[in-house]
């Protein structure tokens, strides 16, 4: 996994700890020195109920130190208690996830004094309040503009929060020294931090949606926990990394965050289709301007495909990737939180996974098994290496993708676990039935199955799926080549027993009974038909059977040609529009031709009715009193 | 004004029961009708009559706007009139866009009985075209019953001044009773037949003395 590389746009801005602290440097050396050192750190960046109690007492010299340092050397600003800031900026999606960690002061901590420092250190009240909050700015930080802009917003903030909890404190920015990021200068043992958390309680978990007025951010109050002086002491040595960076749990939660933001590559779905020409979007749009638009906005898609597309791979950002980078610590979990979702969208990170778990490595794969497998347009992918990975990765898949990964089946080991319920494989043209009748046998709880462009797909694999898997949702069979393979036998039985409501059989043979079939069996369940290219259909099925499926809200019979009476769809547009819950109906430029025709017809004999109403109404006799007669 | 093909009424979604699709639907046609005019000329009481067939003497004082919806049912057609009516106090002259923008037709109302009232239509008509030019005008004058009883002087000399307000207007001129209901219904008829072209044969009235429906020489 190693091979993705830092991403610009995304990682973990180090550069907040890089602001201040006067260009202290922490020297960690033996016993004495260290404390000393530590407690000059800390004081400066915190007053001291944050450094080590034990080693103001047991150290006389200590207490004397950090003063003097805070008094010439900082400001009134550098009162205030630790804080800790991590950005996380995700630029693609324009958000940022900011953890501020910051600290009540104690009352008397602002005078300063070594005295106070220590007596408040001691004293059995000092138990240091920390506040973890999650900020998600809706608008990213520009990188550029960090120095002076991005001190300024949080700063207000700052105050806030810390006026939320009663004592006057501004922030101090901490610098850590880059070589103190470096892994091998972090605390890598994770035994004290653990030891630590049996004395840390989550006071609550909460999600403060509210939006400070004035500032552009959403809080997330995450956590508010206590650390018992004694904790700290074992913390106190360790000064390069903010506590609750070292926390499990909480850096777990960060990490989840930023992971969030991932995309798995999938097919974006497609709101209406494309035109097939400008005379097309004519007929679609109705007005020249729209359709012409819609026309262009086509044809500048064809001619950019290539472009957009590589711009696309680069917006894919993996911000987990420098999050290995960090420490031991960062790297488990991050590769934890990686190991869940597995994606891969071109050869080399596939082929990279093959060689670095599938033949190398002989343990079984992580602690945790992915939910997700996802190869996107790896044509090379061979059958062998997903045999390899299947053995590592099988078992608690959820979700399953070979898009357009032509050589690859999934295998028996990918499909075990009982809980796959996605399976798309369009494009992967050897999933014979064999494979499908393997799926049915494996995953009889699948909702989700996408077998587009599997042209050896027939019958036989949907009878088995049929029978197996009444849970199915979604399937798709769509195919451009061997559409004979799938007709009224195979969709009788998935009609019948199945609990399908969205169907993809574009270019299948399937002729009026099947249609019938889903109109009786599924009837009001069905939501959305794609009968593209079925071209054995006619005016029998889809405009007798449209009563049946009031709930349908996708119609695609592009390439219906003996679809030609119009009327009852048109209706059934209108008996949707009218329940608020408009239809698509798509066809191509024939289809939208007769429907513009027969559209144009039914008004024309509205208007007729209308007229002659109205006449009618015109001519009948009121009650007015009539003038004549009263004359007389 | 509109036509729509509402609804499938209550045809019921429930069960696998098919619904029928070509149930035939009811058309509705919908016409929105302003009435603007002095004060205490019965523009409230013509609504009130049209509507509901009632009649009442009182008057009651129009505070801003009145909003009254008469629906015609005739085969497969609705034909809907919303009616609008202006206070007739110079204060709420604020809300006669409210009144007068998309109204198919504008009825400028004056009482027969009183002479000022007929002349300050001129102002009304002023400002009512300001927000809507394509409404089609009326001149109507109200209290027939009350301005038969009148001398026949008076009579012809405000018969004579409104047919040449509503001409000048391009206006139909209707004198109504709303109290006898001597063409009440009539003005509406006439309110559809101009808005949608449609012929009419009801007979004009144009000699003073009778209760004058002239629709077709100027409009």
């Amino acid at each position: 996994m190693k091979q993705y590389i830092r991403s610009a746009d995304e990682e973990v801005q180090w550069s907040r700890f890089e602001q201040s602290l006067n260009g202290q440097r922490l020297v960690s050396g033996s016993s004495t020195t260290s404390t000393v050192s530590t407690a000059t750190y800390l004081s400066d960046l915190d007053s001291s109920p944050d450094s080590d109690p034990s080693a103001f007492s047991s150290t006389p010299t200590s207490p004397s130190s950090p003063s003097p340092n805070r008094d010439k050397g900082q400001s009134s600003s550098q009162n205030s208690q630790e804080f800790l800031r991590l950005s996380v900026h995700n630029a693609r999606r324009n958000t940022s996830l900011e953890v501020v960690t910051g600290q009540v002061d104690e009352p008397g901590s602002g005078s300063g004094s070594s005295s106070t420092s220590s007596t408040s250190s001691g004293s059995p009240s000092s138990r240091i309040r920390r506040r973890l909050s999650l900020r998600v700015p809706f608008l990213g930080f520009n990188r550029d503009a960090k120095s002076a802009s991005q001190s300024e917003v949080p700063k207000q903030n700052h105050t806030q929060l810390n006026s939320n909890n009663g004592s006057p404190t501004s922030p101090t920015r901490i610098q850590v020294p880059k070589r103190l990021l470096e892994p091998s200068l972090l605390p890598l043992d994770e035994s004290p931090i653990s030891s630590r958390l049996t004395s840390l309680s989550l006071v609550d978990v909460e999600l403060d949606e509210t939006r400070t007025t004035g500032s552009p951010y959403k809080r997330i109050n995450l956590s508010e926990y206590s650390l018992s002086s004694s904790s700290i002491s074992s913390q106190a040595s360790i000064p390069s990394c903010h506590r609750a960076l070292l926390i499990p749990e909480i850096l777990e939660i960060i990490i989840r965050y930023v992971d969030e933001s991932n995309v798995i590559p999938h097919e974006i779905a497609q709101r209406r289709r494309k035109p097939l020409s400008l005379k097309h979007a004519m007929l679609i749009y109705g007005n020249a301007e729209s359709a012409r638009a819609a026309w262009s906005k086509v044809q500048r898609e064809e001619t950019t495909k290539q472009v957009r597309l590589g711009q696309l791979d680069e917006s894919f950002f993996n911000g987990l990737y420098s999050c290995l980078l960090v420490s031991r610590l960062w790297h488990a979990i991050s590769m934890e939180i990686l190991h869940e979702k597995l994606h891969f969208k071109n050869e080399t990170s596939w082929q990279k996974f093959v060689t670095s778990n599938g033949i190398a490595n002989e343990n079984k794969f992580s602690s945790r098994l992915p939910s997700v497998l996802v190869l996107h347009k790896i044509a090379e992918a061979k059958q062998i290496e997903v045999d390899l990975i299947g053995k590592k990765v099988g078992g608690k898949l959820k979700w399953l993708e070979f898009y357009t990964c032509p050589l690859i089946v999934p295998t028996r080991e990918l499909l075990e676990g009982n809980s796959l319920t996605k399976i798309v494989l369009p494009g992967c043209s050897r999933v014979n039935d064999g494979v499908v009748a393997l799926i049915a046998k494996m995953c009889p709880q699948v909702e989700h199955l996408d077998l587009r462009a599997c042209d050896y797909v027939s019958d036989r694999g949907l009878k088995v799926l049929a029978k197996r898997c009444p849970g199915i949702k979604l399937l798709n069979v769509g195919r451009t080549q061997r559409g004979e393979l799938i007709t009224y036998r195979g969709i009788k039985h998935i009609a019948r027993r199945t609990c399908v409501d969205t169907l993809g059989l574009a270019g299948c043979h399937i002729n009026d009974r099947a249609i019938w079939e889903l109109a009786i069996h599924r009837g009001p369940a069905i939501q959305r038909l794609s009968l593209n290219n079925c071209q054995f259909l006619t005016n029998n099925s889809i405009p007798r059977i449209l009563g049946y499926t009031r709930n349908l809200c996708v119609l695609e019979l592009r390439g219906c040609f003996q679809i030609s009476d119009m009327r009852p769809i048109i209706q059934f547009k209108r008996y949707r529009e009218m329940r608020g819950h408009p239809a698509l109906i798509e066809g191509c430029e024939l289809f939208e031709l007769r429907m513009r025709e027969a559209q144009w017809q039914m008004e024309v004999e509205t208007s007729r009715q209308v007229i002659r109403d109205c006449l009618e109404w015109l001519y009948s006799e009121d009650s007015d009193v009539n003038y004549e007669k009263l004359r007389d | 004004m509109s036509t729509s093909q509402p609804s499938h009424g209550s045809t019921g979604a429930s069960g696998s029961e098919p619904i029928d699709l070509a149930v035939p639907q009811k058309n509705s046609v919908s016409l929105k009708v302003g009435m603007i005019g002095d004060a205490q000329i019965g523009k409230t009481s013509l609504m009130v009559r049209y509507v509901e067939g009632s009649f009442d003497e009182d008057y009651i004082q129009t505070l801003g706007v009145n909003f009254m919806e008469k629906s015609v049912n005739i085969r497969n057609t609705e034909i809907k009139f919303s009616i609008w009516d202006l206070g007739g106090q110079r204060e709420f002259v604020n809300m006669l866009p409210l009144v007068s923008n998309d109204a198919v037709a504008i009825l400028f109302m004056f009482d027969l009985t009183r002479k000022s009232t007929l002349n300050s239509i001129k102002e009304w008509y002023r400002q009512a075209r300001g927000f809507n030019k394509t409404a089609i005008p009326f001149l109507v004058g109200t209290k027939f019953d009350a301005f038969a009883e009148m001398p026949d002087a008076d009579q012809e000399e405000i018969s004579r001044q409104a047919k040449k307000f509503a001409k000048a207007m391009k206006a139909s001129l209707v004198f109504c009773s709303t109290k006898e209901m001597i063409n009440v219904q009539k003005i509406f008829k006439i309110v559809l037949s101009k808005a949608f072209q449609l012929k009419l044969n009801m007979n004009e009235y144009t000699e003073t003395g009778e209760p004058l429906l002239i629709y077709q020489q100027w409009s």
